[in-house]
């Protein structure tokens, strides 16, 4: 997330970011994405580790099975390997789309949890969907967060140093 | 094949032997890949 919102500043607040921070925030998408890289690797372990615990290989067939090695190899196997190539190659523009890649495969998750497997065995008319005004205050709340963000990231020394203050940055 | 289940014994044993091959699999799988992610590293003198 922290690699995904950098690439999103890079690309709109492109004017705030003095060199050195440019400078730092490759080593840091670096740094993350090796780490991410490695971690969803772990994760990966842990999901084959679980299924092999609850005996669960005979769902993998089935289509619920199918939709879960979609989430499993689509969204977490493959963009760790994306991320070590981009680590190898030091390639940031790999690693940002790795990070987009990664944002959506963790936003799937979620919906697979809350929304799309929730109560799977129930008739689809009978299943949990939000609301409208639900759907309207997820809007609202991420909307708040990048309005504050940008209205913060414009108007402080986030990205770059204060003139006044340039050592204590 | 499914495997056939008499006891929870038969299935713990049977669970927990491929668990253990698997964990096998990731400790010999985990450290190959951080060798792949960390293999054109700048080499850091640690002595």
């Amino acid at each position: 997330m922290v690699i995904f919102e950098h690439a999103v500043v890079d690309r709109f607040l492109h004017d705030k970011i003095d060199e050195e921070h440019d400078i730092e925030s490759r080593n840091v998408a670096l740094g993350f994405g090796k780490a991410a890289s490695f971690l969803m690797a772990g994760y990966l372990m842990i999901q084959v580790i679980g299924i092999t615990m609850d005996d669960d290989w005979k769902y993998l067939g089935t289509r619920w099975g199918l939709w879960y090695l979609i989430e499993m190899i689509g969204f977490v196997g493959l963009p760790a390997v994306v991320y070590a190539i981009g680590v190898r190659e030091r390639n940031i523009e790999m690693i940002q789309k790795a990070s987009l890649w990664t944002v959506i495969g963790i936003v799937l998750n979620r919906l697979n949890i809350s929304l799309v497997a929730f109560n799977w065995q129930l008739p689809l008319d009978q299943r949990y969907f939000p609301s409208w005004m639900e759907i309207m205050t997820t809007v609202f709340i991420i909307t708040i967060g990048v309005v504050m963000f940008k209205f913060i990231a414009t108007r402080m020394p986030i990205l770059h140093a204060h003139p006044d203050y340039p050592d204590d940055h | 094949m499914e495997p056939d289940y008499h006891t929870l014994q038969d299935f713990m044993t049977h669970t927990k032997g491929i668990a253990y091959l698997v964990m096998a699999v990731a400790l010999v799988a985990l450290p190959l890949f951080w060798h792949f992610l960390t293999g054109r590293d700048d080499k850091k003198k640690t002595f």
